[in-house]
């Protein structure tokens, strides 16, 4: 019994997953039985209509809510029984509204990533980690200018900063990187940028969770897609599978079609 | 642009520098407050008197002057001034607003309400107190007042997530402590209310030994405290999502930092009744010149609030001497127009502000 | 800097330590005062905490040992040249010692209390009188002034005169048929007049002068809206002489709304009195006191 507990234990290092997690928000149901299971390494892109449960999943996997039923694991284990700080150094959220109106210059922002890896001197690894990870979000450029003063999209990358420092150098357990709406407020050529590096951290071994409202992006980034509707997880699958034109035609009440693209791939239109 | 420019040096190199510059400041504004006064004393002759106290030497009348008048109350300049400054920091990081007060929490109100109720009432409910008992009375219906609104403000807010709903319950609470105060000075005597009315103007007059001793643990406790909160009020400025995805717990965060500013600010209202601007200015001058980080912000508000009081105090004993301008005028007067031109200088809000 | 006093004989009672220093202080000042208490001479440096006390010094014509007064010290108008130490209740020790007191006599309310600790131990020889709302307190406290003056025979001569005033009032409110009903108003500003209500020094004079105060509703000054004026119906209505031209005397008195339909607006009897010299219960309250008695006695309608 203990051998085969262990074993499974050691299956489930790694994974985040959600287990029928319903979820009642300020007098709101958010989640309705929600089911996912997500392993590191890959890219997960979740996408459903709005109020579809996208984001309250996303928090439900990073800790940040109760679940009125069911629960969130992290290797198999309840995040409930996580500590913050444990759990700080094993997953990092980008949200999609971080709202800070004092003038931190951009590399002290993305030093409070580090904050949940204890108060480490500012010249030495911390140092190396902010570095690394204000180049790896494009906001290598930005340092030294205080943040208010940012333009939305400058923040955003900051912020992506930020998040990838807090996660960077978890070594003994593959860290989480959970992403909502990421391209928000970027123009194109970030837009891509933010996901090709989403999808960089996942080839290192990072897991990657991120939520999308442009099908498109899902088509060509992701290596999973999960489509939510009405606080379910409908699919959960390999993109051409789970971005099949009948089912989202149904779950977003427009009918879509995929148009083939020269040189090969596909996008989705209005029918 | 602001034109307040900083180098760009991680805090853990600007830290020593910053803390040593406001600490030699305080030490210049206790020397000038020591050998300031309405008795005209040479700077050596305070530090004789400091020199015949260390060294057992008998002391006589201007050894008095200094060291059982002054010493005291430059020491409770000190610890209200630090008190204010570092709470309104606290404050400010909480509400996420550089324009937080510690009042916003109400706890200045509260302690006014409890100074007029006994200058009012302290009569019917403790009997006659004598002379010598009752401006501990004012003092200490103070702090209990201070604390109790302070509490009824964190119950109501601490029902909806977020600051706003605390923010509110803090303002409503301020009005209707501020009505009653009101109601009380209605039915106030012309004597009553000239005492209440130098009580809200604020006065460190009367500090001494004992009345320092009494304040030193609820002012030093927090003082000490609220640094180690640094990282976490930092975090916190992020929102409470985002402190709480960086491994912190914002709610207990919230409860202590609440609880410390209350006890600090309370026993600093107690000792000095109402001295204001001090909690806002201080911090805010700091953050324009060395940035947000609690890490340096904290402990450099206590240093800078100290400094600021013990000048103001001082300057409060001198002007009108042998009579004394009460210091929460003077606070005011000087912090006023200070503030308009940061605010006119800086543009608040996209500065470093 | 050479200061009066037995500083430096009492130097050597000090020890080290501030607390434990405190009660040898308080002793020897005490030990060194007491042939001052006796009332051999007329003590050097004195100051005056309290208006009716800076009026009683003057009286004893001990006005040229004044060193410093409070600022409710506003007679006779040479006490306004001397040194001011603040408001008789938020007094300074610092400020007060500065002037090197020989002498601090000071009113009951004198403080904060911890202020008045603090001069103790510092050494200065510091006399609290009796609260004096009274004809009897006034006399003792014209005494008490005297004795720590060592004038005691000018304090005898102007007590019994005092006296005599207080016995003559007394005299002429009991022949008094009736008792004019009086109502005193302070400060017209923008709003509502306030008026003197009970436990206030103004309702003490007017008992005291034969009057009877209409405003016994409340207690402290309130302000009294026109109908309310007009309801309480005074017979006379005391103003302070300080302020008459500020409201525009007796004309601009009958022009606030309300007191034309009083008693005392239609007869006219608008009387101003010297707020400071009667209220002050210093040593010329008496004589107002008796003055106003008799306006009072013929304005019975």
């Amino acid at each position: 019994m203990k051998n085969m507990a262990l074993h499974r234990a050691a299956d489930r290092h790694g994974e985040l997953a959600a287990e029928g997690v319903h979820w009642w928000r300020d007098g709101r149901r958010v989640l309705e039985g929600a089911s996912l299971k997500a392993q590191p390494g890959r890219l997960l892109v979740l996408i459903g209509p709005n109020g579809a449960g996208k984001s309250s999943l996303l928090a439900v996997l990073a800790g940040l809510g109760q679940p009125t039923q069911g629960r969130a694991t992290l290797d198999g284990r309840s995040l409930a029984n996580w500590t913050p700080e444990a759990l700080a150094r094993r997953r990092a959220m980008l949200s999609q509204q971080v709202q800070l109106g004092f003038a931190f210059r951009v590399e002290e922002v993305v030093r409070l990533g580090r904050s949940p890896h204890g108060a480490a001197r500012e010249d030495g690894r911390d140092g190396e980690i902010v570095d690394a990870a204000l180049r790896a979000a494009h906001a290598w450029s930005l340092r030294g200018r205080p943040y208010p003063q940012l333009s939305g999209g400058e923040k955003q990358r900051v912020q992506l900063a930020r998040v990838l420092a807090q996660v960077w150098d978890a070594r003994d357990a593959p860290a989480w990187l959970l992403l909502d709406e990421p391209e928000a407020g970027l123009d194109i050529a970030h837009q891509h940028f933010v996901l090709r590096r989403a999808q960089a951290m996942a080839r290192q071994g990072f897991g990657v969770i991120a939520v999308l409202h442009d099908l498109d992006l899902a088509v060509r980034y992701a290596d999973e897609v999960a489509l939510l509707a009405q606080g379910r997880v409908l699919r959960h699958g390999p993109p051409a599978q789970v971005l099949d034109p009948a089912v989202l035609s149904t779950a977003y009440g427009l009918p879509l079609r995929r148009e083939r693209l020269e040189g090969g791939g596909w996008v989705l239109v209005p029918a | 642009m602001n034109s307040i420019v900083v180098a760009a040096s991680p805090v853990s190199r600007r830290r020593p520098v910053a803390l040593g510059a406001l600490a030699v400041l305080l030490a210049a504004a206790a020397l000038w407050g020591l050998s300031s006064g309405a008795m005209a004393l040479p700077a050596g002759r305070v530090l004789q008197a400091l020199g015949h106290w260390l060294g057992g030497a008998p002391l006589d009348a201007d050894d008095h002057v200094v060291l059982m008048l002054r010493l005291p109350r430059v020491l409770m300049a000190v610890l209200v001034g630090a008190a204010l400054a570092c709470g309104g920091a606290a404050m400010q990081g909480l509400f996420r607003n550089p324009l937080a007060d510690p009042g916003l929490i109400g706890v200045s109100a509260g302690a006014a309400l409890g100074a007029v109720a006994v200058i009012m009432l302290g009569h019917l409910v403790i009997g006659r107190l004598p002379e010598a008992v009752a401006p501990y009375g004012v003092a200490a219906a103070a702090f209990a007042g201070g604390l109790a609104a302070t509490l009824l403000v964190y119950a109501i807010g601490r029902r909806r997530p977020g600051v706003a709903t605390l923010l509110l319950a803090g303002v409503a609470i301020n009005a209707m402590a501020g009505a009653a105060v009101g109601v009380l000075i209605f039915l106030a005597s012309e004597t009553q209310l000239r005492d209440i009315t130098f009580w809200s103007l604020g006065s460190l007059g009367g500090s001494d030994w004992l009345r320092l001793a009494i304040a030193a643990p609820p002012t030093l406790l927090p003082l000490l405290l609220l640094p180690r909160l640094a990282r976490a009020l930092n975090a916190l400025l992020l929102g409470e999502q985002e402190a709480s995805l960086l491994g912190f717990r914002p709610q207990r965060l919230r409860r202590t930092l609440i609880a410390l500013v209350a006890l600090m600010v309370g026993a600093a209202v107690a000792a000095a009744g109402m001295v204001g601007f001090v909690g806002l200015i201080v911090p805010h001058l700091l953050r324009m010149v060395w940035g947000p980080d609690h890490r340096l912000l904290l402990p450099a508000s206590a240093l800078g609030g100290g400094a600021l009081l013990v000048a103001a105090d001082t300057l409060s004993r001198v002007v009108a001497a042998p009579a004394e301008l009460p210091i929460g005028v003077l606070t005011a007067l000087l912090g006023g127009p200070f503030f308009l031109w940061l605010l006119l200088r800086a543009r608040l809000g996209e500065g470093r502000a | 800097m050479r200061r009066p006093g037995p500083w430096k004989g009492r130097a050597a009672a000090v020890r080290r330590d501030p607390a434990r220093c405190w009660r040898a202080w308080l002793a020897g000042a005490l030990l060194w005062w007491t042939p001052w208490l006796a009332g051999a001479a007329v003590p050097e440096r004195v100051v005056a905490l309290g208006g009716d006390i800076t009026e009683t010094v003057y009286a004893l014509d001990a006005g040229q040992a004044l060193v410093g007064v409070d600022s409710t010290s506003q007679w006779p108008a040479a006490a306004k040249t001397l040194p001011n130490v603040g408001y008789v209740r938020q007094l300074s020790a610092e400020g007060v010692l500065a002037l090197h007191p020989g002498l601090i006599i000071a009113t009951h309310d004198a403080g904060p209390a911890t202020v008045i600790e603090q001069l103790r131990s510092a050494g200065a020889h510091i006399e609290v009188l009796a609260d004096s709302h009274t004809p009897e307190g006034v006399v003792a406290k014209i005494r008490d002034v005297g004795r720590l003056l060592g004038r005691e025979e000018q304090a005898r001569a102007l007590a019994v005169k005092v006296a005599g005033d207080y016995a003559a009032l007394a005299a002429g409110v009991a022949a008094m048929p009736r008792h004019p009903r009086t109502l005193f108003l302070l400060s017209m500003g923008a709003g509502s007049p306030l008026a003197a209500g009970r436990q206030t020094a103004a309702d003490s004079m007017i008992a005291l002068a034969g009057g009877r105060n209409v405003a016994v509703d409340f207690s402290g000054y309130k302000p009294v809206s026109p109908e309310a004026l007009v309801a309480l119906a005074p017979d006379v209505i005391l103003m302070m002489r300080e302020r008459s031209e500020g409201v525009g005397g007796i004309e601009g008195v009958l022009g606030l709304p309300g007191v034309a339909q009083t008693p005392a607006g239609k007869a006219r009897r608008i009387l101003f009195v010297d707020g400071q010299a009667l209220l002050g219960f210093g040593p010329r309250s008496a004589a107002q006191a008796l003055a106003l008695q008799h306006v009072l006695a013929g304005a019975a309608p």
